[in-house]
């Protein structure tokens, strides 16, 4: 009987040591250059297509020393560790790095790496962010086209429309595959762990989505189904840009919780929405950009017409979680302005919730696990009791 | 002398300065009243474009200063805190926030879990409900965000419009003020200038009359006209010592910023000008050397011949303003904008 572990141990190495990823891959393409592309919404369709490893820069837990010194304690932990890998040699295996969304934590961080990484290039193409105007989707293709022409001068050689389309192609399958996870999660099948889902997405931001997909695929071949137990259920939320600590989602299901859903962005957030495989690439890579924030709101986009707490009710609903908790890392301003519209909606759904602010550094364990577990004293009371 | 003594020599015409800010908040405190529309905004200046307009406008980060200034920020912030604003979140942000929370409080009859909130809330409950919003950020990705969210504070009830920006971040080697590559690729005003059209179409609609683009070019001239004066300032801070200090020039910066665009900021810099020459701290010009007031004296005379030009050009103007021209307005506000 084939061993399930191995291919998911494999995607774990890579989600959990990208550099080491990245090695192997180099000396498996000579050649080809590796790019180091940042959240949230980089099209690592279009790095693929030119014949770049494309990897979306992981926190690494390491404590930020240099860092300090380059960006204010205010900024978030994960602009802190970027500013500090860059400025401790920890970038040295990208050729080049390239980020598309505005948010100022992760400019300024992009500022440090471009001030202290001065021979690779740095490049920024702002997305518009106000999705709702009627000259979003227009500016979208324009900067995707631009992404697309910087690519060519980087590599030298044209991103053609074929090389595009077979990349948004494994990229869908990847995702695809992906996804059927989660929806099987939140339809009641506990096979994956929250840290299994979390390296199954991690390791698809580090590594060839051919590759992948295929790791995984063999993996899910190999997994048993596992129902539900009597945990309180719990949606988790947001957690933009990285991956909150593995103990902390060990802790969260060690407190009398089974997760069954999430919206964060190394979870449901970051494979919700395929490319479309038709017409013109770049306009299809543009329409995924307007249709992922549709799909799952995100408050670092501006668009009057989707709720993320609508959404948030909506998913809670769908997948029977008992409970949102959400995980805000501290200093993210864009879901700070969101958390009070998020807390309204949900109390009015009346549905228990529980924010956590995680910081780069450390781990409150116990102070969480007793808020966590005075959450499901909460949600057990509301429970309905049998005759 | 006294150790903590204060020495410093602030420009009298602050004062003046301050008056009108004073002026402006009070009124706009009573534009309902007036049948104006108000609305809120945040980021770059676009008073001018309210102005034509005919509309009462409040800046958020501005009123936010203000509430800040006058140390009367508490109660937005504890309404901010109690409605689940992040003590952590910009203080701009947060304080304007829970001002949007008191002013609906206000006006909905809802009532605050803070205990004294109502007795000292007053100021920051006066700011009037808007009848729309509109968001100009450029540079700082929390403005956008903070309309978005004071949209959905409001019920998601009001329109609102975002003007966007294109970001240049100096990708090319040739990037500079206004110039490269980059900013030549972007055709960056002509983007700015675009969103800058389609602000006045909304604001056509909101308002229900055409817009006075002549009103916007006499705006843009005082503008204009003060932004030299400005300037000439800054180059008669090039003497040691300097006829004043970054505390008089910051202290300015309000009725720059959002202030409507009359002769005024134009007469405050000319009488900035012709201030009594005594430099910070107390010192006369004697005390510096033989050749400084010579050549603030120098300075002086200068300045009292330019002064009557001034006021020579300014008569005219009066019986003739010449503005700029319309069609060239907006991609000029557009250049500067984006900076």
């Amino acid at each position: 009987m084939p061993d399930a572990t191995a291919p998911l141990a494999r995607l774990g190495e890579a989600a959990r040591d990208p550099r080491g990823y990245i090695e192997r891959w180099r000396s498996a393409h000579p050649g080809q250059p590796v790019v180091g592309v940042l959240p949230m919404n980089f099209p690592r369709e279009i790095a693929y297509a030119a014949g770049t490893l494309p990897v979306v820069v992981q926190d690494d837990k390491q404590p930020v020393t240099e860092g300090r010194s380059l960006l204010a304690e205010f900024y978030c932990g994960y602009t802190r560790n970027l500013a500090d890998q860059a400025a401790t040699g920890r970038c040295s295996g990208y050729d080049a790095l390239f980020l598309a969304d505005h948010c100022i934590q992760l400019i300024g961080a992009a500022d440090v790496m471009r001030a202290v990484l001065p021979d690779i290039p740095v490049f920024f193409g702002m997305l518009i962010s106000s999705m709702s105007d009627s000259w979003a989707p227009g500016k979208t293709a324009e900067m995707m086209g631009e992404f697309r022409a910087e690519f060519g001068s980087f590599t030298g050689r044209p991103v053609t429309d074929e090389a595009l389309a077979a990349s948004i192609a494994a990229h869908n399958r990847d995702r695809q595959l992906i996804r059927g996870l989660f929806d099987e999660r939140s339809s009641g099948n506990a096979a994956f762990s929250p840290g299994q889902l979390q390296d199954i997405v991690g390791s698809s931001m580090v590594m060839d989505p051919a590759e992948h997909c295929e790791l995984l695929a063999k993996a899910v071949r190999v997994a048993r189904d596992a129902p539900r137990d009597d945990r309180v259920r719990v949606h988790l939320s947001a957690h933009l840009c990285h991956a909150p600590k593995r103990e902390l989602l060990d802790l969260i299901e060690d407190s009398g919780v089974i997760v069954v859903d999430d919206d964060l962005f190394h979870g449901r957030r970051y494979v919700s929405t395929d490319v479309e495989e038709t017409g013109d690439p770049i306009e299809a890579i543009a329409r995924w950009y307007a249709r992922r924030n549709v799909n799952i709101p995100c408050p670092t986009r501006v668009q009057q017409d989707v709720d993320w707490d609508a959404y948030l009710v909506s998913a809670v609903r769908s997948s029977g979680a008992e409970a949102v908790i959400h995980l805000l890392p501290k200093f993210c301003e864009p879901h700070m302005l969101y958390y009070p519209e998020l807390r309204k909606g949900l109390d009015a759904a009346d549905i228990p919730q529980l924010l956590l602010e995680t910081e780069h550094e450390g781990l409150p364990a116990e102070s969480f696990r007793t808020r966590v577990e005075a959450l499901v004293e909460r949600v057990r009371r509301k429970r309905p009791v049998p005759a | 002398m006294d150790a903590t003594q204060d020495r410093s020599n602030r420009l009298s015409v602050t004062r003046s300065g301050g008056q009108l800010i004073t002026d402006y908040w009070d009124n706009l405190f009573r534009a309902r009243e007036q049948g104006k529309q108000i609305v809120w905004y945040n980021g770059g200046a676009l008073n001018p474009i309210f102005q034509a307009a005919g509309l009462a406008w409040c800046h958020g980060e501005a009123f936010a200063a203000r509430l800040a200034a006058q140390r009367l920020e508490g109660p937005a912030q504890l309404a901010g805190a109690e409605y689940g604003y992040n003590a952590e979140l910009c203080s701009y942000a947060r304080t304007h926030l829970g001002c949007s929370v008191l002013t609906l409080q206000s006006t909905e009859g809802e009532h605050s879990g803070v205990v004294g909130i109502n007795d000292s809330q007053e100021l920051a409950a006066r700011l009037p409900s808007p009848d729309f919003f509109v968001n100009n950020y450029a540079g700082c990705s929390t403005g956008q965000q903070w309309d978005g969210i004071s949209f959905r504070v409001y019920g998601k009830q009001l329109p609102i419009f975002n003007i966007s920006h294109p970001f240049l971040w100096g990708n090319k080697p040739d990037a500079g003020y206004l110039r490269g590559e980059e900013w030549e690729w972007e055709s960056a005003s002509r983007y700015v200038a675009g969103q800058l059209r389609e602000l006045i179409s909304f604001l056509e609609a909101q308002t229900g009359r055409p817009f006075d683009y002549d009103a916007l070019s006499e705006a843009m001239t005082y503008i204009k006209r003060a932004a030299e004066l400005r300037r000439e300032d800054l180059d008669l801070c090039q003497a040691k010592p300097a006829p004043a200090t970054f505390w008089d020039w910051i202290a300015c910066v309000a009725p720059i910023n959002f202030l409507p665009r009359r002769p005024g900021p134009g007469r405050l810099l000319r009488r900035r000008q012709g201030r009594d020459q005594r430099p910070p701290g107390g010192r006369r010009l004697r005390g510096a050397g033989r050749e400084v007031p010579a050549v603030l004296r120098r300075h002086h005379e200068l300045e009292q011949a330019r002064v009557l030009v001034q006021e020579i050009r300014r008569a005219r103007r009066r019986r003739a303003v010449r503005p700029l021209h319309p069609q060239r307005v907006l991609a000029g506000a557009a250049a500067h904008r984006h900076r």
